[in-house]
């Protein structure tokens, strides 16, 4: 039976208005955005793990915040379900915050300070008046405690925050999203603030979720190699759009855009004597105030030609699930 | 630790504290230079000045030893007798002072009271509405009321309200010579007079306020718990109040409680300018006619409402906010 697709993103666009002084405003009408992301296009299914990577400030988070309409798209359509929800209103969307949720990064700052674990986690049911007594509250909040194991769930339920580790604060994080039973959750960089040691037991409870509730993640990662180990499919983005994108193994292993290259080339190899195509990137990564025309990776790219000044390449078909937008390729 | 003992610590530390301020308070005043009875003694009749003078500083005390006058002090703050002050002969310190407080205490009180309140209203009203033309004007009339001497304010409404428009009385608390046939109406003049004086120090402390209300408000708007709320399905004002303004109002806290602690201060500048007889015109006139007595006095006062408001600061802190520990 073919998984139902739960996310779908067309086009997407967020754009970040510049605040501008007022005196530059008298001087030039103007608008400048920040081109955060730039026409993005994927889709997720039930229990699939799609993977967005690339350098710092590419708009990875922004694209996780955009489809939670944490903040609002510019551009493009978002569907939930095969529901549009790009351009719904606070009250309409609230059935769907149920079934969307978002880890964040640093569960440093994730979690209101103020508020206690039982708090925390269970605000989404009151907001959403997912209960039926006191009672019901907290049996659902020992629940979702005990299924991130945090054990026994009465020894975390009343503490804060900042009395717990890192380790803990992300699996209260992960309570609470999972709470609700959504079929999507972005989670963004969820391990990189964390401990080596306890990286790979919050990947492996995410995993766990993923089969016992059928989510779909989006998962978000700066690390190729973790990458792979918990992601089927991947899209790499530079600047705001994805580049190359398809089954994260023939990504990883047959990389086909000259960026992808790179980026795999800077992943250290375990053998030393493993030959591979070296792609060193130059530079850092343009304003995404004003993207390069062209390809946007051209003043990067040692293969640019005059075309990749010029016009914008097509994602291209390279390979079974596999595809990427290059002039190099077509 | 427990709050039990965090609350017995600090009140050590703050009698601690209040045990340093009275001793800087006494040296202090014996640092002063000048005779402080030559100005008193020089307006009598000519006659016998050197007598007079070492009579007066017998009277007073001052010829013993200074650690003796140090312990007689100490003993009689102890004991809450102020002494006498040098220029009202005979009349007790306590009895000045008592006499001021009452209006400083309604001038301050009410001022304060308003400035938090508008201050904070306003800093929420401008980070609610980043970037539009409530927030710009904002943040422009606060930086301009903020910078405004208070003194200069002060004159410009004695000008422009007093003098030119003739709304209100041009100085003091009541009008004089009237005659009032009950409290309401005396209550009625006093508040009158105390207008202009209280408007003034609203206006320009407030702006300070709505500043950093703003600032604290727009500073955790950015933080990922703001967005977590978000993503619970929390509507924008359960997301503003409940976590937004919860947070922010941390630092206020402790503001606002110092800022009652100063109430007893009276305002030096404001209370001067609009011949208001509180505390503040008290050490003015206090210091220029060398009353070290009355001024010593004041200064304890004062620094007992201080140190006791940083206490109540930290306590409402320490409840309010999970992370500090004590
Ligand atoms: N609220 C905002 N206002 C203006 N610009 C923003 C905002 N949020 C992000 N940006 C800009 O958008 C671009 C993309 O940012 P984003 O945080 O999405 O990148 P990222 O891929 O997640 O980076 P990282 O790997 O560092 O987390 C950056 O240039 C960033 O400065
Ligand atoms: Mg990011």
């Amino acid at each position: 039976m073919e998984n139902k697709t739960v996310i779908k993103v067309e086009n997407l666009r967020k754009w970040f208005p510049i605040r501008r002084s007022f005196f530059a405003t008298l001087f030039s009408k103007e608008e400048l955005y920040v081109k955060a992301v730039d026409g993005v296009d994927f889709e997720i299914k039930e229990r699939e793990v799609f993977c967005l990577a690339g350098e710092s400030g590419c708009g990875k988070t922004t694209t996780a915040r955009t489809i939670l309409r944490l903040v609002e798209p510019t551009d493009g359509k978002i569907y939930f379900d095969g529901d549009d929800i790009t351009h719904l209103k606070t009250k309409e969307l609230k059935p769907y915050r149920i079934k969307m949720q978002i880890i964040f990064q640093d569960p440093y700052e994730s979690l209101n300070p103020r508020l206690s674990v039982f708090d925390i986690v269970s605000e989404p049911l009151q907001v959403n008046k997912l209960y039926e007594s006191q009672r019901e509250l907290k049996e659902k909040v020992a629940t979702a405690l005990e299924e991130v194991e945090l054990i026994p769930p009465e020894r975390f339920m009343y503490r804060f925050p900042h009395e717990l580790s890192g380790g803990q604060r992300q699996r209260v994080a992960i309570a609470r999203a999972i709470i609700t039973r959504p079929r999507f959750i972005a989670a963004d960089e969820p391990v990189s603030m964390l401990d080596v040691s306890i990286r790979a037991e919050i990947l492996e409870l995410m995993d766990r979720f993923k089969r016992e509730f059928n989510i779909a993640y989006l998962y978000i990662t700066h690390d190729l190699s973790t990458a792979r180990y918990v992601s089927d499919r991947i899209g790499i983005m530079y600047l705001g759009k994805i580049v190359e994108t398809g089954n994260i193994d023939k990504v990883l292993d047959d990389p086909q855009h000259p960026y992808t290259q790179a980026l795999i080339s800077a992943i250290p190899v375990p053998d030393p004597t493993m030959k591979r195509k070296r792609v060193i990137l130059r530079g850092e990564p343009p304003n995404p105030i004003y993207p390069p025309p062209g390809c946007r990776f051209h003043p990067r790219c040692p293969y640019a030609k005059d075309v990749c000044k010029e016009k914008e390449p097509e994602m291209v078909k390279v390979g079974e699930e596999h595809y990427a937008a290059c002039w190099l390729l077509s | 630790m427990g709050m039990r003992e965090y609350l017995i610590k600090r009140i050590i530390q703050g009698i601690v504290t209040i045990f340093v301020v009275i001793s800087i308070n006494f040296f202090l005043f014996r640092a002063m230079p000048g005779n402080p009875f030559m100005r008193f003694i020089e307006s009598q009749p000519r006659g016998k000045v050197k007598e007079m003078v070492d009579i007066y500083i017998k009277l007073f005390g001052l010829d013993k030893p200074l650690w003796e006058q140090y312990l007689i002090y100490i003993k009689n703050l102890l004991m809450g007798k102020f002494g006498y002050s040098f220029r009202q002969v005979g009349v007790p310190v306590s009895k000045i002072i008592m006499e001021r407080l009452p209006n400083t205490l309604i001038l301050m009180g009410t001022a304060t009271t308003l400035t938090i309140i508008i201050g904070i209203a306003f800093g929420v009203i401008a980070a609610g509405r980043r970037g539009e033309l409530a927030d710009i004007s904002t943040v422009v009339v606060g930086l301009t009321l903020y910078s405004i001497p208070i003194f200069w304010l002060g004159l410009v409404f004695i000008l422009v309200f007093g003098f030119w428009l003739g709304w209100f009385p041009l100085w003091g608390m009541i009008t004089p010579g009237k005659y009032f046939s009950n409290p309401f109406e005396y209550a009625v003049d006093y508040l009158w007079h105390m207008t202009m004086p209280c408007t003034v120090l609203v206006l320009v402390s407030a702006g300070g306020w709505a500043l950093i209300t703003r600032n604290a408000l727009l500073d955790v708007f950015t933080e990922d718990y703001i967005l977590t709320a978000k993503a619970k399905g929390l509507d924008e004002r359960t997301v503003f109040y409940k976590h937004a303004l919860r947070n922010a109002m941390l630092p206020l806290v402790t503001m606002i409680a110092l800022s009652f602690g100063f109430i007893a201060s009276g305002a030096v500048l404001t209370e001067t300018v609009f011949s208001w007889y509180g505390i503040g015109r008290l050490l003015y006139e206090g210091t220029m006619q060398h009353d070290y007595p009355v001024v010593q006095a004041a200064f304890f006062m004062i620094a007992i409402c201080v140190i006791a408001a940083n206490i109540i600061a930290d306590i409402l802190y320490a409840y309010l906010d999970p992370r500090v520990k004590y």
